[in-house]
Parts: C-alpha cells; structure tokens; sequence
C-alpha cells in the first residue's frame, strides 16, 4: 500500500476483522464478548450485513440497572451510528472524534459494509508513529503481569482453506503442538484439540473457508473460529445433539451427525455462537485455573 | 440366539415397549456407524450395533433383516425413528455403554460371528 | 482391573498388518474403542485407547492425533491410502489392518482381557 502524509487513511489505522454481534444475541452474550475481548463496544450486524447499531459499555450499565441481561441486543443498543468511510483521511477521522463523543467508529467501505472499526487511540497511535514522533507501539501493556508467569501470551492464526477436506485438522494440530510446547495441561491440550478440530470440521462441512484465532494465556485459551457462510439459522437447535444440516457425504466421512457443536461445548468451559454479517463464529474458551 | 435372552444379559433399555417375540433369534452381530458400510456387510439376522439415530437407521434394518439395533454411547433415536421402528417391527435398544462394551457382552454370551 | 497388551500381541491375535515403522513392542493399551464415527470417538475416547474402525479416511488419523490415541486398526481387510499412511508416519500414530470384522475384533480383544473406554461426561 502507497502511502505518504497526504493520504494516511482511516484503512491504514483501523482494526480490520470486526467483532460484531447480532440484534437477537441477549445483552448478556455482548457483555460477555466485549469482556474477553477487551472492547468498550462493538457494533450491531444482522445477516444481511446490516449496521444496525453499536452497543456500548453505557448501554451495558443500562441494561445492568434494568436487572435485564436477558434482553436482546437490539432493544439496549444504541441505534443512531455514525460511520467513517474506509479512504476518508484520518484528519476527518480526528474532527468527527473531535465533534462527538463516541470513542470509537464502525469503518465502511463504498457499499456501506462495515469493513472494520477505529477508535481514538487508533487514530492517534498510528498518527504519532506515521509522524516519526513515538516509537512504534510497546507491547508492554498488553503483557502486563499474567496471574501465572508461566509463559508469555501467545496468538496463533491460521487460515481454514477452501475444498481442502483432507487437510482439515491441521489448524488444531497446529494448536494442539504450541499448546503442549508451551507446557499447558495435558487435559487442556486435549480439549482445546478436539475443540478446535470440530471447529475446523464444521466449517468444512458448512462453510468451506474460514480462519482460526487462539489467544493463549496461562488463564485462558480463546479459540475464535470465524467463517464464510451461510451462518446457522436455529442457534439452540444447532446446539442440539443429532441435528444436522451436513450432506451426506460427510456423514460417509465420520462427521455430520449432529455431535460437533455438542461436542464443542462440552469440550469448552464457554462456547459463545453467533452469526456475523459474512458467515459463522464460534468463540470457544477453555480456562486452565478456572475462576468461579 | 433369542433375542430375548441376549437383552436379558445385556445393560441395555428398550427404547418402546413390546413384547420381544419368541421367535426372534440372533445369528450375529455387526457393529457400522456409516451405513454404506452397514448396507454391504451386515447379514440378515444381525443384530447392529450403532450410534446413528437418524430414521434411516430403520430403514436399513429392514433392507437387510436386522431384528434389533442397539444406540451405544448414550445416543437416544429420534422421534421420527422410533415411530418407523415400531411399525416395521424392529426392537430398538439403548444403552450408555460403548460399542466395544456391548460388542464384548454379547460375544461372551456366545452370540454368533457374521461370517465373511 | 484392566490388563495393558502390547500392540505386537494385538498384531498377532488379529493376524494384523502394520503400515508404519512403530515398534509395537513398546506401544501399550489399556482400553479399546470401535467406532466409525469420529465425532463420537471425539466425545468420548481416553488417550492411550486403541481405535478399532471401519472407516478409511485421513480424518481417522487427525482424530488419533487429537486424541493421542494408542493407534488405529482398521477391521474388515480394510487397507489404508499411501496418503493416510504417511500422515500416520508424521503424526506418530501406528496403523494396522486386519480381515477379522468388527465384532470379531471386538470381541477377540476383549477376550485378551483389555477394556471398554468410557470418559464420564462432564
């Protein structure tokens, strides 16, 4: 990408990969993606790739006095969003944080997309390095003082490749040997392997391409899964053990039997499922020293 | 083998209630989750053991004259197949037990080898 | 009381063939599982079980590798690809085949006194 000082654009600073939720998730799923993701909110997609609106650590608290967790996404967000074109400059990006007071913008491309999400900081970290007056970012905040120093948070990618059925199960390999490396349980080594191997298994069957994150702490092992499909329709029955939408053809493979999700969860200590505005995400965590 | 006597030995629970008849005799046992496979090797007086609950399980057994088929692993059959299987006469069974556990039973019990 | 069999001593009670370089002189189990469908051996196999299968796929070995299973025998003169057969190699995990179905594998082993697994659901 070209850039000179002119044309620093909010693409350039912004976070790519939107953590999004859906208008029917329960306030209580926000609260709980915006916790283990770090975020002071996140914006609101439907199916159709719809920005519907943005929930926020204030309607949270809103929700929170109302004794309403239960409630959906929808009723509780804020509904009136302002968005920032992905090739606006972040000169334009300053004044509109300059002129209201949200802490953060959904990023949209041409067609209205919502293509990524840039906060303040963003804006002004990445201005400071483009300027040559900061270094680029320390990580040392981002390491700050794990509970159990046994070793140093890790994240780990890969990208679940399209029509590549007999390679499926690489990711989880993958994670599975990092994981053993880095001296994790044995029993969460396995967990987090057959987790993370179902996950790929079902985008294989459903979706076909997708990619796997994990952040790995010595607390907690987030494994996000996130792909391009058709989404699921009937969340809590997709949670049903036996039900399946699998083709045949897996069935003849030993999967689609309706036990991968079941067996996920049962693998997971939480398993957060959400449609996104491009297909399915599962969040699975599996916690090492489980806090009550 | 009567069928009635190998439920008898076994930690298994019939899915419906019907009087076993005194007639059904087991000659052997196929253990398939994947019913291509089921559908080319097991024998007509089988008993199959699977964790398939999908009505096409009925199906089969009828195709080839399976007069029981047991759900291992806690797997519990549909709705959909208990109601087939009670129309076309075939004892359903379930147990939490593994296949390699029923699968061990039933071969003390002396249930016959499907022959190849 | 569960007895641990080496898996030369399954080899040959099964008149099996073995694909890879393992020296299964070394290699114990305990416990034995027979399944086709890997979602199933996926929820509930211990490590270390010895997965008796009807099913030829590179999945299979995946599940075994997950798992850390013991090894796999595939029943019913089912006889691996060249490319399960080098993933095995990779993974580590002994293959065997062996002519004996599954019910007669089953039951066969469990007359050399090894073990059903079952992993009590959370």
């Amino acid at each position: 990408m070209k850039k000179n000082k002119e044309q620093l654009l909010i693409k350039d600073v912004m976070n790519e990969g939107v953590v999004s939720v859906h208008p029917e998730a329960s306030v209580q799923e926000a609260k709980d993606i915006m916790r283990s993701r770090g975020f002071s909110g996140i914006p609101v997609i439907d199916k159709d790739n719809c920005l519907l609106g943005i929930i926020s650590v204030a309607d949270i608290i809103r929700a929170l006095e109302n004794d309403a967790l239960e409630a959906l996404v929808k009723e509780y967000m804020t509904s009136r969003v302002i968005t920032i074109n992905a090739n606006a400059s972040v000169g334009q990006a300053l004044r509109l944080f300059h002129n209201h007071k949200f802490g953060r913008f959904p990023v949209v491309n041409n067609e209205g997309e919502v293509v990524g999400i840039v906060t303040h900081g963003d804006v002004i970290g990445r201005l400071a390095v483009f300027l040559g007056i900061d270094e680029e970012p320390l990580d040392e905040e981002k390491e700050q003082e794990p509970i159990n120093k046994e070793f140093i948070p890790q994240i780990f990618e890969y990208p679940i490749r399209a029509l590549d059925f007999d390679r499926t199960g690489e990711g989880a390999s993958s994670l599975k040997k990092i994981l053993a490396e880095l001296g994790v349980s044995r029993d969460i080594v396995r967990r987090s392997a057959i987790a993370a191997y179902e996950a790929e298994i079902n985008v294989m069957i459903h979706a076909r391409e997708g990619k796997m994150t994990a952040n790995i702490s010595p607390q907690e092992i987030t494994i996000i899964v996130e792909d391009q499909g058709p989404g699921i329709d009937n969340i809590p029955l997709a949670m049903r053990k036996g039900y399946s939408t699998a083709a045949d053809k897996f069935r003849q493979m030993g999967f689609g039997a309706g036990m991968g999700l079941p067996n996920i969860k049962k693998s997971a200590d939480k398993l957060f499922v959400e449609n996104t505005c491009k297909g399915l995400r599962l969040i699975i965590k599996i916690m090492p020293e489980k806090i009550a | 083998m009567n069928l009635r006597r190998i439920v008898g030995n076994l930690q298994v629970e019939a899915v419906y209630n019907s009087e076993i008849k005194d007639n059904t005799v087991i000659k052997g046992c196929y253990i398939g989750d994947l019913l291509s496979n089921v559908m080319a090797h097991a024998k007509s007086g089988d008993i199959w053991i699977t964790v398939q609950s999908h009505q096409n399980v009925v199906a089969v057994a009828q195709l080839l004259n399976l007069p029981a088929i047991i759900f291992v692993d806690g797997h519990k059959p549909q709705q959909e197949t208990i109601e087939k299987a009670e129309q076309e006469g075939i004892y359903l069974f379930a147990t939490e037990e593994t296949a390699y556990n029923i699968a061990a039973s039933l071969y003390s019990l002396g249930v016959g080898r499907s022959e190849k | 009381m569960q007895v641990k069999r080496k898996l030369s001593e399954i080899k040959e009670l099964l008149q099996a063939t073995s694909y890879t370089e393992h020296n299964l002189e070394e290699i114990y189990t305990e416990t034995v599982c027979g399944a086709d469908l890997l979602s199933d051996v996926l929820a509930f196999t211990k490590e270390k079980t010895l997965l008796l299968s009807g099913l030829i796929h590179p999945q299979v070995i995946r599940t075994a590798e997950m798992l850390d299973l013991a090894g796999v025998v595939f029943v019913r003169g089912k006889i691996p690809s060249q490319e399960m057969i080098d993933l095995a190699k990779t993974k580590n995990i002994p293959i065997l085949s062996t002519a004996y179905p599954m019910f007669e594998s089953c039951g066969l082993l469990y007359k050399l006194g090894l073990g059903g697994n079952f992993l009590e659901e959370k």
